[in-house]
């Protein structure tokens, strides 16, 4: 398997791995009534941190384990599949904005409060950042 | 009845003292596995790069890749072809 393949599966699991944490932390907390005095605030940065520093040390043990393959710079097939996923997670990112404005005006209460709203367009990002990792994977297997 | 472009790359590539992927990826500027993804017709390289992979061997571009009209194509069908 190469590097940027190995880059890619290290990225969505680390991403799927603190982000299912935070939203698996966060949903009883914004549905706990009364309302969780400060439900994600200090959840989100304490999951930023961790995705930073999983992040940094996951691409780091893989640029020292596979030198020479970290050390070349991309070639065209690795740059084309950066464009296409790059699409593919603009297309999620937008499909999931488009769906939660259409929540927002269709039906405010649904949505609740801000915290609900926040977390939503978080989610999206989130969503964008996946589809991002598994399109490229996939485009590393099946050709771009 | 399905175009495909296809390629010799694997033939020329034993033709030329088999010469593996990676020497080939050093001498067109491209990563092993981008040169096997191009073998496997996973890929089609850039007329660039096309240009560059044609030159190693010392061929031109149509020995190295021909476009297919038909799927059934085969290196072997080929070379009986021929």
């Amino acid at each position: 398997m190469p590097y940027r393949e190995k880059s890619a599966w290290a990225s969505l699991a680390s991403t799927l791995v603190v982000y299912g944490a935070y939203f698996a932390i966060l949903i009883p907390r914004l549905t706990a009534d009364p309302l969780h005095p400060q439900p994600y605030l200090g959840l989100l940065f304490g999951c930023v941190v961790s995705l930073v520093v999983l992040q940094v040390v996951l691409q780091s043990a893989l640029a020292i384990t596979l030198r020479e393959d970290a050390r070349q710079p991309k070639d065209e097939r690795e740059r084309l599949i950066g464009m296409k996923s790059d699409r593919v997670a603009m297309v999620v990112m937008a499909t999931t904005i488009g769906c939660l404005w259409w929540m927002y005006v269709a039906s405010p209460a649904f949505i609740g409060n801000n915290a609900i709203l926040a977390n939503l367009a978080l989610f999206g990002l989130v969503l964008a950042a996946i589809a991002k990792f598994a399109s490229a994977i996939v485009y590393f297997h099946r050709g771009a | 009845m399905v175009a495909a472009i296809v390629n010799a790359v694997r033939r020329l590539r034993f033709e030329h003292g088999e010469m593996t992927q990676a020497d080939l990826a050093s001498r067109i500027g491209m990563t092993r596995q981008t040169v096997a993804a191009i073998e496997q017709n996973k890929y089609s390289p850039s007329l660039e790069a096309a240009f560059r992979i044609a030159r190693v061997f010392g061929v031109g571009v149509d020995q190295v890749f021909q476009w297919q009209e038909d799927s059934s194509f085969s290196e072997e069908k080929e070379a009986k072809r021929l």
